[in-house]
């Protein structure tokens, strides 16, 4: 995403950030290894919880393939990354054919977890004018639309990662699209197009999951993603 | 999110005169929007205020999508919910010391109305441009120009006015309608409140991106308004 870069955002946004009193995760991406190395080394002494490296973003590594990818450049990166990180590192993925084997390699170069998914590509066209939506053409496409793929993509990688941490997205729009998404598998459930919808949607969540589980017991919802009535 | 209630609606094939109250009183600067969201949608969209006071907000609106279609069969007494307001209004961006030709065209023109209700001293002259009449089923203000009626544009119509070159312009409309403004006064400083598609209304989506001499802007969040030599109509 379009952002004013790390020096600004180490001046004016991180500051902010580590007043809160929950876990901040700061998710960075780059064109290159030693951009990832940059940022990691620049924000390591933050106060922040873990990073997470974003490499659904289309850049090119050295083989020629999306860095996001290629198993050899994910599986280095992620290395390098470790052995200077002093906070847990999340590799973020998108919708790919041979995810299990991406997530293998991040996961053999060290990575603590992964967060699925980054948005598919999507666009609009205006056909009465002729032309794109979107600047570029098209964009990451998001919301509830992209649940059902965001759920199928967690299972997979449940299934074949059964202690692999993970952080789900993708379309969480209210309690019960948490629910399921635990129930695929994530350990963690984040929000993206839903805070754009509405910024308190958060906190509306996190109560109505509060009054769930008064009803409900965790560990049942648990382990159904965990021991899956789906193997 | 606030709640709101619909007070009244007023109907026309393509434009709809929307009065809401809201739960709790909100100040909205002329030339700042809010995010209106019908229940049965997943996001809202921008809508600048043609009129605002205490609890009372008033939005011309043109029906040009889904949500706007389903807004025409709202009823007095239900619900929409509002998020802002947001963007920066005219008044932090314009200079106090000039006064300005207020150009509307379409409903472009809702922003503008609120400004020269709240801010008449900053005002030359005014014109709110509509091609047909429908508009005035609806709407019943001065300053009013429908085209097959004056037979002219209402760009047209400002090169008649009696202006000083110390003047400046706020324009609200269709691209086109800005961009045509923008060749036809080149020698004032005009100040244009610019449309998007947006989607968050906050600068997260990234979704409103806008080519200025400081680089690429939101127009949610560092517009909508903008000074017109500061950016880049045709990226």
């Amino acid at each position: 995403m379009q952002n004013p870069g790390i020096e600004k955002f180490i001046q004016k946004d991180l500051p902010f950030l580590e007043t809160l009193n929950t876990n901040v995760i700061l998710s960075i991406g780059g064109d290159t290894k030693s951009d990832y190395l940059n940022l990691i080394e620049k924000l390591n002494n933050s106060n922040a919880a873990l990073f997470e490296l974003n490499l659904s973003c289309p850049n090119v590594g050295k083989s020629g393939i999306p860095l996001g990818i290629d198993e050899i450049a994910i599986f280095d990166l992620v290395k390098e990354t470790k052995k200077i990180s002093k906070k847990p590192i999340f590799v973020k993925f998108g919708v790919e054919t041979f995810l299990e084997d991406l997530v293998s390699a991040a996961v053999k170069g060290g990575a603590d977890g992964v967060t699925l998914i980054n948005s598919p590509k999507g666009m609009k066209i205006d056909i009465e004018k002729k032309t794109v939506i979107l600047k570029r053409g098209f964009g990451g496409y998001s919301g509830p639309a992209i649940k059902p793929i965001a759920l199928a993509t967690i299972f997979r990688i449940r299934r074949k990662f059964k202690d692999l941490p993970i952080i789900g997205m993708g379309g969480v729009f209210d309690y019960t699209d948490a629910i399921e998404f635990i129930m695929a598998g994530a350990n963690l459930v984040g929000i993206g197009a839903g805070v754009m919808a509405d910024p308190e949607m958060p906190i509306k969540i996190i109560n109505d999951l509060n009054k769930y589980f008064k009803k409900e017991k965790y560990e049942d919802i648990l382990s159904c993603a965990v021991e899956g009535y789906y193997v | 999110m606030v709640n709101t209630i619909v007070q009244d609606i007023k109907t026309t094939e393509n434009y709809i005169l929307l009065t809401i109250k809201t739960e709790k009183e909100i100040n909205i600067e002329p030339g700042q929007f809010v995010m209106l969201k019908l229940k049965q949608f997943d996001f809202g969209k921008p809508f600048s205020v043609i009129y605002q006071e205490g609890k009372i907000i008033k939005f011309l609106i043109a029906v040009v999508g889904k949500m706007t279609k389903e807004m025409k069969n709202l009823k007095i007494g239900d619900s929409l919910e509002l998020r802002g307001p947001y963007g920066i209004p005219f008044i932090e961006k314009l200079h106090k010391n000039k006064k300005y030709v207020l150009l509307g065209g379409d409903c472009g023109s809702a922003p503008l109305i609120h400004f020269s209700e709240k801010y008449p001293e900053l005002v030359r002259e005014q014109i709110y441009g509509f091609v047909i009449p429908e508009i005035k089923k609806i709407l019943n203000i001065k300053h009013l120009h429908i085209d097959i009626e004056e037979g002219i544009n209402p760009l047209q119509k400002a090169e008649n006015l009696n202006i000083s070159n110390d003047d400046g312009f706020l324009v609200c409309g269709s691209l086109n309608f800005i961009k045509y403004t923008q060749k036809k006064f080149m020698d004032y400083k005009i100040f244009a409140s610019l449309e998007a598609r947006m989607g968050c209304g906050i600068g997260m989506c990234k979704g409103c991106p806008i080519k200025t001499n400081d680089g690429i802007k939101m127009i949610c969040k560092d517009g909508p308004i903008f000074d017109l030599s500061e950016v880049d109509l045709e990226w």
